[in-house]
């Protein structure tokens, strides 16, 4: 089995990853990507950390975290929708207003 | 602005080292438990332990996807009048 130090460390690279994306992309689905690998990494966290003490919370956190994920994308994915359709592009710098 | 760009190139490289070095700790992975979690282990903790959490997350998914229909709904003419069974003159 692979050791949960392992899967930490790769949760890590990939949360930084998800990061560095989320800082410096302006392509508002490529940001919403990154932050899905964060949550991501997140969830291989709780998932080494549930193995490495024998408890199932863990596993509870991580199917909560996807699912949780899953609306946001929705969410996400229909707002660039509204996004496009108002603005013909999804590029987040020529989105500075919250008003319609 | 190039200034900052590498500031946070620069933190996000030292964040990520830090991250690696702490996670990947042998004294953090050093009292293991022997009992792995099994998938019924799991069912029955969802089920009895965060059974209303569970409830509230099936809620919030429920209005995130009426609220995503909702945001992408298309009422150009035609859709309007296909959806309510009229015909265009």
């Amino acid at each position: 089995m692979i050791e949960p130090s392992w899967v930490s460390a790769l949760s890590a690279l990939l949360f930084i990853i998800g990061l560095g994306g989320a800082f410096t992309r302006k392509n508002a689905i490529i940001v919403l990507m990154c932050i899905e690998l964060m949550l991501n990494a997140a969830n291989m966290q709780f998932a080494a950390a549930a193995v490495h003490h024998g408890d199932a919370t863990g596993w509870v956190y991580t199917i909560f975290a996807i699912a949780i994920a899953a609306s946001e994308v929705a969410i996400g994915l229909a707002i660039f929708l509204a996004m496009y359709g108002k603005h013909e592009s999804i590029s987040l710098d020529d989105v500075d207003v919250l008003k319609n | 602005m190039k200034f900052l760009s590498l500031v946070t190139r620069i933190g996000l490289l030292s964040l990520g080292m830090i991250l690696v070095s702490v996670l990947s700790a042998d004294e953090v992975w050093a009292d293991s438990s022997d009992n792995a979690p099994t998938t019924s282990g799991l069912a029955d903790t969802m089920l009895n332990e965060w059974a209303l959490p569970l409830l509230v997350l099936g809620i919030l998914m429920s209005v995130a996807m009426i609220g995503a229909a909702y945001l992408v709904r298309d009422e150009r003419r035609e859709n309007l009048l296909w959806e309510f069974g009229g015909e265009e003159e």
